[in-house]
């Protein structure tokens, strides 16, 4: 759903990036309005978006493309470390129960 | 809050005559390799990009680089104060710093919300910074992350479970690391489970902080192929030997069940090879819902494994039938 003027400015005032900045990244699909609302939990991807086009002089492009790949990372990393913490005791149990 | 004290032109690479865009781009070029949004869960990134941010800080604002090249470069007079245990005054002599350790400092390239994104609630900043520009109210003061709930996080493991298991259901016996050390949760995986299937025990995965709830324990299950039994959803199939009496004059066979028990099947005269016939509601448990798939018996007929005079005879008899193509 497309987010309306009132949506965008309000991220933009909670994130430090112009209405412009939000706007391209809504395009660009890699912050996404859930049924058009600004909601608090996409407050710090903004922000992490604002310092990667500052601290490292990149591109709303080049950003979008940096966060899609460090999401895989992320996912991935998660998913490992999720499987290091666990182990399965008991792997055979032929008899089952009922 | 750490003690060191290396020089932040060296920490940025630039020589004393760098202009502001010097210093700017030996920041960006930094940042690219070291920056935590770019290096997430790795400390030691973090720890180099403190270093870098804070000579950026100070090299970066024209006002602290003047102070910072007045006075603070004199390393040695710092060293000796701070090793005497910090007494009352300025450790840069008689003209000091117009911030002073008893002052505010006002950061220049970074925000409060920033630091504490990317390094939480301590100040990023060391002593050597604090003692010639000050302390910010933000940099002590805000906590968000030592007093907002966090959920713990959601783990998962992987088991293999036999077909009589997924028949069946079963346990398996889980153990986690946590915090606060290894933990045991006797997982029940239900009957009738698919191949890839994922059971979920609510609040059993790594502990939530600040009074945060626990994350959730995921088992996915791998169910082993079987040597007799094929599945299909909640249907299994099975191929069942059928001697050649059997098929052409009709008859009954017995069919091994998942159970482990033998069900009676009803042959029909003249069936072909290869033929389903289905028994109804001895299949696998259907995992959402009532009662159970159905078992599919695959007709497998089977000629006389020796040819004794008589079958030779019979077999003579029904070619003749054959060949009158009645």
């Amino acid at each position: 759903m497309a987010a309306d003027d009132q949506v965008v400015r309000r991220l933009a005032r909670s994130s430090g990036l112009s209405r412009a900045e939000v706007r391209r990244f809504l395009e660009l699909d890699v912050v996404g309005v859930p049924d058009g609302r600004a909601v608090p939990a996409l407050v710090p991807r903004l922000r992490r978006m604002r310092r990667l086009r500052r601290d490292l002089g990149l591109s709303l492009d080049a950003v979008a493309i940096i966060l899609r790949l460090l999401d895989r990372i992320e996912a991935l990393e998660g998913s490992a470390r999720r499987r290091s913490v666990v182990r399965i005791i008991d792997e055979s149990s032929p008899d089952g129960w009922l | 809050m750490t003690t060191r004290t290396r020089d932040y032109y060296e920490v940025l690479g630039v020589p004393r005559t760098a202009s502001q865009e010097d210093i700017k781009s030996a920041f960006r070029k930094l940042a690219r390799q070291f920056h935590p949004d770019v290096n997430p869960n790795d400390p030691s990134a973090t720890e180099r990009f403190k270093e870098i941010n804070e000579a950026h800080e100070v090299l970066g604002d024209p006002e602290k680089r003047r102070v910072y090249d007045q006075v603070g470069s004199d390393r040695e007079q710092y060293e000796a104060w701070r090793r005497a245990g910090r007494p009352e005054g300025s450790p840069f002599g008689q003209e000091g710093s117009p911030f002073g350790p008893g002052g505010r400092v006002e950061y220049r390239t970074v925000d409060p919300e920033d630091m504490e994104d990317l390094f939480g609630s301590e100040s990023p900043f060391s002593d050597f910074f604090h003692d010639l520009f000050g302390r910010s109210r933000g940099a002590a003061g805000r906590r968000r992350a030592d007093v907002e709930p966090l959920r713990g996080e959601d783990v998962e493991a992987e088991t293999s479970i036999t077909l009589e298991e997924a028949y069946r259901g079963t346990l398996r016996t889980v153990e986690l690391q946590t915090p606060q050390g290894p933990r045991r949760v006797e997982v029940r995986i239900p009957p009738g489970i698919r191949d890839g299937g994922r059971v979920r025990v609510a609040g059993q995965g790594m502990p939530g902080r600040n009074g945060g709830e626990p994350g959730d324990l995921y088992i996915r299950v791998r169910v082993l192929p079987h040597a007799s039994f094929r599945r299909d959803g909640d249907d299994l199939t099975v191929e069942v030997p059928v001697p050649l009496d059997v098929a052409l004059l009709g008859g009954e066979v017995q069919v091994p069940t998942p159970k482990g028990t033998q069900a009676s099947l009803r042959v029909p005269a003249g069936v072909q090879n290869g033929t389903r016939l289905r028994l109804r509601g001895l299949g696998m448990p259907r995992l959402r819902g009532e009662g159970l798939g159905d078992l599919l018996a695959e007709v497998d007929v089977r000629l006389p494994g020796r040819l004794t005079q008589e079958v030779r005879e019979l077999a003579e008899k029904l070619r003749e039938v054959r060949s009158r193509g009645s």
